[in-house]
């Protein structure tokens, strides 16, 4: 059973019962992982603690919803961030096309993207490349490198397969490859 | 071939872990335990069968107010007729209505 493995099960079940001292400490202990996931995706400090907030608002609403044989608390939690950064996204939110934050390659379109990665530091160079991914490409390495998610799980907050996450995961290094590798000897 | 495509990976995997998320500040950690809302969830939450309940519950005390509504109509029915009359003894279906064009005709 999912739920004797998931260390989070109880707490979200407390949470569920208007525990508030569990939802402190799912806040300690998510709050991270929360913020780097919208970070990454949305890739704007600002708009990540908002999302942030928000994902946590989506929890106490929610978490008498989670049922132990659909996801793990923690893939569950992810699908939220992933849900919420998309809300945001259709109200207007306009940082998965352009890359938002602090490189903003809209600026100046004429460039292709390995012209545009070229004469930046390493960080900011792979944070473009990954800005200039497709959403679902970026959303799965996020998932997968940065999360540590399985495929399984990434499949399970993604609510696709795991055969298309392999194949938006084998797509999006295959680019980054290209345009951080191969443009640079 | 394959031992270049791993060190690729390796490569790509280096390139990746330059980037970095921001930690989580003691102000946003205030915001977001700032959220969690006071008290207990409501009853609902906690037992979702009694939500079942209050619909049996509202349906007992419709029910009820259904079949007192229907008595108080009825009543004055059943009792429109003295005691000892003939019409008391008429059953629901036979109306003691007289149409009142018998009386006319008695006069002409």
């Amino acid at each position: 059973m999912l739920f004797d493995k998931d260390p989070d099960a109880a707490l979200i079940r407390r949470i569920a019962e208007g525990d508030e001292p569990a939802a402190g400490a799912f806040v300690t202990r998510k709050l991270h992982r929360v913020l780097a996931l919208a970070h990454r995706i949305c890739g704007d400090s600002t708009e990540a603690e908002d999302i942030a907030q928000d994902v946590f608002n989506r929890v106490w609403k929610y978490a008498g919803s989670w049922k132990k044989d659909d996801a793990k608390v923690d893939t569950w939690l992810h699908r939220i961030v992933l849900n919420v950064c998309h809300d945001r996204l259709s109200a207007g939110h306009r940082w998965h096309e352009v890359g938002g934050m602090e490189l903003d390659m809209q600026a100046d379109p004429g460039p292709t993207p390995e012209e545009a990665l070229a004469g930046r530091s390493t960080r900011d160079r792979v944070w473009q490349a990954l800005r200039m991914l497709p959403a679902r490409q970026r959303e799965a390495l996020v998932l997968t490198y940065y999360q540590a998610l399985s495929n399984a799980e990434t499949a399970s907050a993604m609510q696709i397969s795991v055969d298309a996450v392999e194949s938006l995961l084998a797509r999006a290094r295959r680019t980054l490859k290209e345009r951080l590798l191969d443009s640079t000897g | 071939m394959a031992w270049d495509e791993l060190e690729r990976d390796r490569r790509l995997d280096a390139l990746l872990d330059t980037v970095d998320s921001p930690g989580v500040s003691a102000l946003l950690h205030a915001r977001v335990m700032a959220t969690i809302a006071p008290g207990r969830p409501s009853l609902v939450r906690q037992h979702p069968w009694w939500s079942g309940l209050g619909l049996v519950g509202a349906a007992i005390v419709g029910a009820a107010a259904g079949a007192l509504c229907m008595s108080l109509l009825l009543a004055p029915l059943s009792n429109s007729a003295p005691p000892g009359s003939p019409d008391g003894a008429l059953s629901f279906r036979e109306s003691a209505f007289v149409p009142p064009t018998t009386g006319i005709q008695e006069e002409d």
